[in-house]
């Protein structure tokens, strides 16, 4: 693992300088760099799928990253260089290299495109839960303009053709968010009705489920957008507990994985929907309201075997089953647990304004079968200069057994200070 | 069963602040309510176009601008843009500094788009969401207003001789600010101030126009300057150049062509 993140680094390293060196040399050469400092510090809750924090999730991450954008001779990058320490743990420092980004672009003919690369796509026009966000990794759902610069492409071919009507894609790709190992497929058309811009795509996975679903964005007045992202699949490729999908209560070994994708195997239709707008005010404050309901999520039942299986977990613990093992299968459950929701139906509401160089918003996603509450702030401030900062804020809660009263993380702070060049 | 009760209640009051909000903002309820327009005097739109060519002296081709924050005299920060315009009038603003750099701004007369290349996204902002941002797109990119604004009325000024005042009120609900007055110069129509404001009548900046330069032959204004606006005491001030007449493919004015 050493080995190839070093030579990763020195292979982009080299790159980087080319094209640093080149510049000037050559025409098409540019290179643009951010570096970032971070600051996290999460507190964890002792709950049934963390008794007394046996998971370790209370951390102090100081994180330092160079994210350097070469492009050279027609083939863009993107590359993390990074390294972060707990410094509630023995001071180790851990390192990593990821190419984020590697691919070419080129014109076939007029208004005809093709790229070839990892790279990734965005076609949401949805904040809070993404539906048709099929080719990308990292995708950051609070900060639309990822700030952190973690978003990640995967290995992809697509032809697009655009004309005054809209836009016709034709994708290739793996499916690396999934991780079913196939590769995925899609075929998108853009284009506008009256005020409204509207999409409609189909998307299949190769060897398994094929869905369809579209997009839908309009403006009305001065004030206010209107959107809607949909995608409903045959069957579902999401990972899910197996205990939480019905199986039988046991312990999970390295033989076998706990987590699976029931979904794939049924023919039942799942939807993924997220309808909302946003209203702005001549005072620039911007209130943004969606409503989320994600068919692959865990229904109340399912919900109730998840917390079940916490439970028969910290149980076996008090009669003397290894803590490691009982740390792995907790484990496992919260591996299971999405950040931006485990469950199906879900509130996000919004509220956002600037102040001069200021930009603030508060925010809370609710789940509406529980009652659980995730709350979420951040302050930013963009300096005359290339430097910014930035602060947030985010505090799971709720009633007892609700899954922001339950999972294991409560309250995560986080400070970056960032440069660019 | 309580749960359930309750998903149904928060949705069915989500669907009726949406409804409320979308009536409300729908342009029929709004003109309801709007006063009634005159028609131009003959001679007025001409000199409205007059002043629209003084400030491109194209009708398609690309340009670039910089706009300098001043705090007083002093230059305290900047940031550079590289604005195309369409033959259709559409206008596509990129950015240029390190900060915005490959962020790209669509505006037509169907609306604002907004491409975020960390992200990939295309985002559709409303008209007042244009002003949120550090930059004010509608001010770079919507440079004709012959393009967005219809003339209500035009009166001699009161302060000074030879001098219209043009009352525009935009002619969709894209155009960025709802009310412009406007000063232009009687005959050559070379626009002296402006002032832009909201749909409440509320005064949002000032303008001020400097004297147009001699570029091929045509007078052209470069250098405009900005008061008000969100932060109040400092100035903007918007200087052009580069101005290049060229043929652009038609795919870069298109929402899907935003991320090329």
């Amino acid at each position: 693992m050493r080995w190839s993140t070093s030579l990763a680094a020195l292979v982009l390293g080299m790159w980087c300088c080319g094209a640093a060196g080149a510049e000037g040399l050559l025409g098409d050469v540019a290179l643009s760099a951010a570096i970032l400092n971070e600051m996290e510090i999460i507190t964890a809750r002792s709950s049934p799928f963390n008794p007394g924090d046996i998971l370790g999730r209370e951390r102090t991450l100081i994180t330092g990253a160079v994210v350097l954008s070469p492009s050279m001779a027609g083939i863009q990058g993107r590359v993390r260089l990074e390294a972060w320490r707990d410094m509630r743990s023995d001071g180790r420092i851990d390192t990593s290299a990821v190419v984020q980004e590697l691919y070419t672009t080129f014109s076939v003919t007029e208004g005809v495109q093709a790229t070839v690369g990892k790279s990734f796509l965005a076609w949401d026009v949805s904040y809070a839960s993404r539906p048709v966000n099929f080719f990308a990794l990292n995708t950051d759902c609070v900060d639309l303009e990822d700030h952190r610069l973690r978003m990640s492409g995967v290995p992809i071919a697509a032809l697009s053709w655009t004309g005054r009507a809209g836009t016709l894609v034709g994708v290739v790709a793996s499916d690396d968010a999934e991780e079913t190992g196939r590769g995925q497929w899609a075929f998108r058309a853009q284009g506008h009705a009256g005020a409204a811009e509207v999409a409609a795509l189909v998307r299949g996975q190769f060897g398994g489920p094929i869905g369809f679903g579209g997009t839908l964005t309009c403006v009305q007045g001065r004030s206010l957008e209107m959107h809607g992202s949909l995608f409903v699949s045959h069957g579902s490729g999401r990972r899910m507990h197996r205990i939480a999908a019905g199986e039988s209560f046991r312990f999970f070994g390295p033989e076998e994985s706990a987590l699976t994708s029931p979904g794939t195997g049924n023919n039942r239709w799942v939807p993924h929907l997220v309808v909302g707008g946003q209203y702005t005010t001549e005072s620039l404050f911007n209130v943004l309201v969606e409503y989320i309901h994600d068919g692959s999520g865990l229904s109340g039942s399912q919900w109730e075997r998840l917390l079940a299986a916490a439970d028969f977990y910290s149980r076996a613990a008090a009669i003397g089953s290894p803590q490691a093992a009982v740390a792995g299968n907790l484990g496992d459950i919260a591996a299971s647990l999405r950040p931006r929701g485990t469950r199906r139906d879900y509130l996000f509401v919004r509220g956002s304004t600037v102040w001069g160089e200021i930009e603030g918003n508060v925010s809370a996603l609710i789940g509406l079968a529980d009652g659980g509450v995730s709350l979420g702030g951040n302050l930013s401030y963009q300096s005359e200069s290339t430097w910014d900062v930035r602060a947030e804020i985010r505090r799971h809660m709720g009633p007892k057994h609700s899954e922001f009263g339950e999972v294991p993380e409560r309250m995560r702070l986080t400070l970056m200070l960032r440069f660019l060049f | 069963m309580i749960n359930h009760v309750i998903t149904h209640r928060v949705v069915c009051i989500f669907l009726w602040t949406a409804l409320w909000m979308f009536i409300v903002s729908h342009p029929a309820c709004r003109s309801a309510f709007a006063e009634e327009t005159a028609t131009a005097p003959p001679g007025m739109a001409a000199l409205l176009a007059r002043a629209d060519a003084m400030r491109v002296p194209f009708r398609e081709g690309r340009v670039h601008v910089e706009l300098l924050t001043l705090d007083g005299d002093r230059v305290t920060g900047g940031s550079a843009f590289e604005v195309l315009v369409s033959k259709g009038g559409a206008s596509r603003v990129e950015m240029l500094d390190s900060r915005f750099r490959g962020q790209r701004a669509l505006l037509s007369d169907r609306g604002l788009w907004l491409y975020v290349p960390t992200s990939r996204r295309v985002i559709r902002l409303t008209p007042l969401q244009r002003l949120m941002g550090n930059a004010n797109y509608g001010d770079i990119g919507r440079m004709r207003w012959s393009d967005d604004y219809r003339i209500v009325q035009t009166t001699p000024a009161t302060d000074r001789s030879g001098v219209w005042v043009f009352c525009l009120e935009a002619k969709a609900p894209t155009a960025v600010y709802p009310k412009v007055l406007l000063w232009l110069e009687d005959g050559a129509g070379r626009p002296l101030r402006a002032d832009f404001f909201m749909a409440s009548g509320k005064l949002l900046k000032s303008a001020q126009y400097d004297p147009p330069e001699t570029l091929n032959g045509r007078e052209v204004i470069d250098t405009i300057t900005f008061t008000g606006g969100l932060s109040t005491g400092v100035r903007t001030r918007m200087v052009m150049g580069a101005f290049q007449e060229t043929t652009l493919p038609e795919h870069l004015f298109t929402v899907g062509g935003l991320s090329r």
